[in-house]
C-alpha cells in the first residue's frame, strides 16, 4: 500500500466510523481531492463533512477548534507545510492553551495534516520543513510517519491524545509503497513511552552497528536506499524512527540505549535546516553518554526551485552515506 | 552496426514513470532525428518523445506499458535487421558490458576501513570471488598474526615494500640472542624475523623457533639478498662479541643494507628519546627521556637507561644495568650484570665493565673494572 493510500484509507475509515470526523481545507473536494490527492473521494461519498474553505489558514483551524470544542473531531488539512505559519497564533496562542489553562477538563481532539519537504523543485515557499517552529509546544502533539510506519494508523491513534496534533507528511513519502517488510532489511516496531512507534530498521543481524541513526519522516526514503547501498559495503547500520517526534519521548527507550553501549557513534539527521532544529533537541538527550554523535540537516539558506541547486541545500541519500563514511572512518 | 538506445526522459516533478500511449512510427522504419516517434502519459500530461538520431526503429515496449524514467523504451540501428536477431545481439552486448563490469575487484567500504585500521596492505588479499570483504581481511589479518602466512623465500619476493606492510627482517647469528629477538618479534605486529645468518655450518637448513638460517654471515651474500628484496631490515643478534658486531655493522652499512631497532613492546621509552638503527631493547627496559642511543647496541632485559644519557655505538648491556641521570657510555663499552652507575658519569670507549659493579667516578678509556666480591661459602649442616 501506497503512503497516501494509507491515509486515504484511514480518513474513509474514521468517516463511516464516526460522524463526528470533519475535514476542513482547501481544495479537499473531488474531483480535485487536494493538492496531493490525500482526500481523493471522501467528499463524493460523505458530501456534508468535507469542507471546501477560501484561502485562510487561520480561519481554518480557528474553525478546527471551535469545532472541536463543540464535540467535533477535525481533520484539516494545510495545502503546503509552509502556510502553517498562518496557524500559529491560532495553534500556540489557542489551541494549545484551551487544556491547561481549563484545569484539564476540556478535551481539543484536532489534527492539522500538512505536507513538508523539498525535492520536487517546489522552489522557496513550497518546500521547507518548518516543523521546528511546532515543536516543543507544551500540549501539542508532532507526529510524522515515515515509510516504515502506517501513516493511517498514526492518523487514528493521534485522536487518542484528546489534543491539537500536528501531523506532518513528507511530500516525497506520498507516492511510495510503505515497508513492512523487507529481504534486507530488519524490521522491528518498538514503542515510546507514550505508546506511539518507533521503528527500528537495520541492515545486519549477528553484527554490531557501525553506527546509529535516529530521524524521522521523509528521511526514511533516503534511509530505505541507503541500508541497500551500505549493506553491500559491509557498513552496518540501526535507524531508529520515531513517529512522535514532539515531545520526545524515544530517548529512555532499552533498545536505543543498549545500542549506544555497543556502538558508540550516533548520528541524529532531519530534513529541514539544521539549525536550531529538532536533532540538537535528540543531541541533548544523548550528550552525557560520552559518545560520538553528530547531526545533519538541510543548509540554513532557502530551498532553490532549480532541481539541481535545491539538491545542493536539501538531503539526499548520498549526502547521508558520506557523512556516515566520515564519522566511522 | 551502430544502436542507439533511447531511453524514457524525467517527465516533470511529479513522476518517476509513465505510460506509454502509442508508437506514432511502425517498427523496423526509418525515423529521422528529432521526429516523434512516441506519446507517454504521466499523472499530469502527455508528452512526446523525439527520436535522438535518425536509425531503424525498434521497440522495446508495447502501448499500454509502464516504465520507469531511464528506462530503455526503444532503440534505433543503422541497418535494417530481424528484429529476434537484433534483439539477440543487443542483450548479449548488455552481458559482456555486465560482464566486464563484474570482472572488476570490488572492495567494500568496510574492507577498506578495516584494512585502514589494522594497517594492512589490502593488495596481499585474494579476493573471494571478485570481492574483497570484512572477513577476507580480518582473516588475513588473523593469518598475519599468527604466522601462518609463509614467513620463508616465496613470500617474501616481493616487488615492492609499502610503508604499512608488515617489515621482514634478517638476523645476524643464530644463538641465544637471535631466540630473544625472534620471542621479542613475535609479540609485534609491525616486524617479523624471515631469516638469519651463522657462520656455524652445521646449523644451516635448521630453524630457530620457525625462522631458518639460510647461510653464513657474508656480507656479500646477505647485501644480494637485500637486492633481491628478501627482508627489509637487518639486527645483529651476537651480543658477547662487540668486535663481531662493530664489523659487521659497519660492513653492511656500507654495502647500504639498513638495519633496524628491535624493542620489546614492555620497554618504556620517555619522551624526546633518540635513537638510531640496529639496537636490541629487551623487555622491561626503561629509556628515560631525552635519553640519545646512537647504533647497533645489544640491551638486556629489566636495564634502565636514564634521562638525558648519551649511548655511543656498539655497547652490549647484560640484564639489569642501571644508569643514573647524564650518564655518557661510550664506544664499545660491555657491561655485566647488576649494575648500578651514579650520575653525570663518563665511561670511556673500549671498557669492559664487570657484574655487580657501583660505578660512582668516571671510567677512563680501555679500563676494566672488576669488583671484588667476598663469598663465604660452607657445606650446610647436615640435618638442617
Amino acid at each position: 500500500m501506497k503512503y497516501v493510500e494509507s491515509l486515504n484509507f484511514a480518513l474513509s475509515n474514521l468517516m463511516s466510523t464516526d460522524e463526528k470526523v470533519i475535514l476542513v481545507g482547501e481544495d479537499l473536494a473531488d474531483p480535485y481531492g487536494g493538492a496531493f490527492k490525500v482526500t481523493k473521494g471522501l467528499s463524493t461519498r460523505f458530501p456534508d463533512r468535507v469542507l471546501n474553505t477560501p484561502i485562510s489558514e487561520a480561519s481554518i483551524v480557528g474553525m478546527g477548534i471551535g469545532l472541536s470544542l463543540r464535540g467535533f473531531k477535525p481533520i484539516i488539512e494545510i495545502m503546503f507545510g509552509d502556510f502553517l505559519t498562518l496557524t500559529f497564533d491560532q495553534i500556540l496562542n489557542h489551541a494549545a492553551k484551551f487544556y491547561a489553562m481549563y484545569g484539564a477538563e476540556i478535551k481539543l481532539p484536532m489534527i492539522v495534516r500538512t505536507p513538508m519537504g523539498g525535492g520536487r523543485g517546489y522552489g522557496p515557499t513550497h518546500s521547507q520543513s518548518i516543523e521546528k517552529y511546532f515543536l516543543g509546544i507544551p500540549y501539542t502533539r508532532v507526529v510524522a510517519p515515515s515509510i516504515f510506519h502506517n501513516p493511517g494508523e498514526l492518523l487514528i491513534d493521534s485522536f487518542s491524545f484528546n489534543l491539537p496534533v500536528i501531523f506532518i507528511e513528507h511530500k516525497l513519502l506520498y507516492p511510495l509503497n510503505l515497508v513492512d517488510e523487507d529481504k534486507e532489511i530488519g524490521i522491528e516496531n518498538l514503542k515510546d513511552t507514550f505508546n506511539f512507534p518507533v521503528v527500528k530498521v537495520k541492515n545486519f543481524t549477528n553484527k554490531d552497528p557501525d553506527i546509529i541513526l535516529i530521524t524521522y519522516g521523509g528521511i526514511s526514503k533516503h534511509i530505505f536506499e541507503l541500508l541497500k547501498i551500505l549493506k553491500t559495503e559491509e557498513i552496518w547500520v540501526a535507524v531508529y524512527i520515531p513517529a512522535l517526534i514532539s515531545p520526545i519521548k524515544f530517548d529512555k527507550l532499552d533498545d536505543l540505549l543498549t545500542s549506544l553501549k555497543i556502538c558508540d557513534k550516533l548520528l541524529v539527521i532531519e530534513d529541514a535546516s539544521v539549525d536550531f532544529g529538532w536533532s540538537a533537541e535528540v543531541v541533548s538527550r544523548f550528550c552525557n553518554l560520552g559518545i560520538h554523535i553528530e547531526r545533519m540537516g538541510a543548509l540554513n539558506t532557502i530551498i532553490p526551485a532549480s532541481k539541481e541547486l535545491e539538491g545542493e541545500v536539501i538531503l539526499s541519500t548520498k549526502k547521508i552515506y558520506s557523512k556516515i563514511m566520515e564519522i566511522i572512518a | 552496426m551502430r544502436i542507439v538506445e533511447i531511453p524514457l526522459p524525467q517527465l516533470g516533478v511529479n513522476d518517476t514513470s509513465a505510460k506509454i500511449v502509442e508508437w506514432h512510427t511502425d517498427e523496423e522504419k526509418f525515423v529521422n532525428k528529432g521526429e516523434i516517434i512516441c506519446t507517454v502519459e504521466t499523472t499530469k500530461s502527455i508528452f512526446d518523445v523525439e527520436a535522438p538520431d535518425s536509425g531503424y526503429c525498434y521497440f522495446l515496449v508495447s502501448p499500454g506499458g509502464e516504465v520507469n524514467s531511464g528506462d530503455i523504451i526503444s532503440i534505433l540501428t543503422d541497418q535494417k535487421v530481424n528484429k529476434e536477431e537484433l534483439l539477440n545481439l543487443y542483450r548479449n552486448q548488455k552481458a559482456v558490458e555486465q560482464r566486464i563490469d563484474d570482472d572488476e575487484i570490488r572492495i567494500t567500504e568496510k574492507a577498506k576501513l578495516l584494512a585502514l585500521r589494522l594497517n594492512i596492505d589490502i593488495s596481499k588479499i585474494k579476493p573471494d570471488n571478485y570481492v574483497i570483504n570484512e572477513d577476507a581481511v580480518l582473516k588475513y589479518y588473523e593469518s598475519l598474526r599468527s604466522g601462518k602466512i609463509k614467513t620463508d623465500f616465496e613470500d617474501t619476493m616481493d616487488d615492492l615494500f609499502p610503508d604499512n606492510r608488515v617489515e621482514r627482517i634478517a638476523i645476524i647469528g643464530a644463538g641465544d640472542g637471535a631466540i630473544q629477538i625472534i620471542d621479542c618479534l613475535n609479540k609485534l605486529s609491525t616486524q617479523k624475523a624471515v631469516m638469519l645468518f651463522d657462520d656455524n655450518k652445521s646449523l644451516h637448513g635448521k630453524k630457530v623457533a620457525g625462522v631458518p638460517i639460510i647461510g653464513n654471515v657474508d656480507y656479500e651474500k646477505i647485501s644480494g639478498l637485500f637486492i633481491e628484496n628478501k627482508f627489509d631490515k637487518l639486527i645483529i643478534s651476537v651480543s658477547t662479541s662487540i668486535s663481531f658486531r662493530e664489523k659487521a655493522f659497519d660492513s653492511l652499512v656500507k654495502l647500504n643494507v639498513p638495519f633496524t631497532n628491535v624493542i620489546h613492546p614492555s620497554t618504556v621509552i620517555g619522551s624526546n628519546v633518540k635513537i638510531g638503527v640496529g639496537n636490541v631493547i629487551l623487555a622491561n627496559c626503561h629509556i628515560g627521556a631525552c635519553a640519545k642511543i646512537s647504533n647497533n647496541n645489544f640491551i638486556s632485559a629489566y636495564c634502565s637507561i636514564e634521562h638525558h644519557n648519551e649511548l655511543y655505538n656498539h655497547c652490549s648491556f647484560g640484564p639489569g644495568v642501571l644508569t643514573s641521570s647524564k650518564v655518557k657510555i661510550k664506544d664499545r663499552v660491555r657491561f655485566g650484570t647488576g649494575i648500578f652507575i651514579e650520575p653525570h658519569i663518563t665511561i670511556g670507549e673500549d671498557s669492559v665493565i664487570g657484574s655487580g659493579a657501583i660505578i660512582t667516578k668516571d671510567i677512563p678509556p680501555k679500563t676494566m673494572v672488576k669488583t671484588q666480591i667476598n663469598y663465604i661459602m660452607r657445606e650446610r649442616p647436615s640435618g638442617a
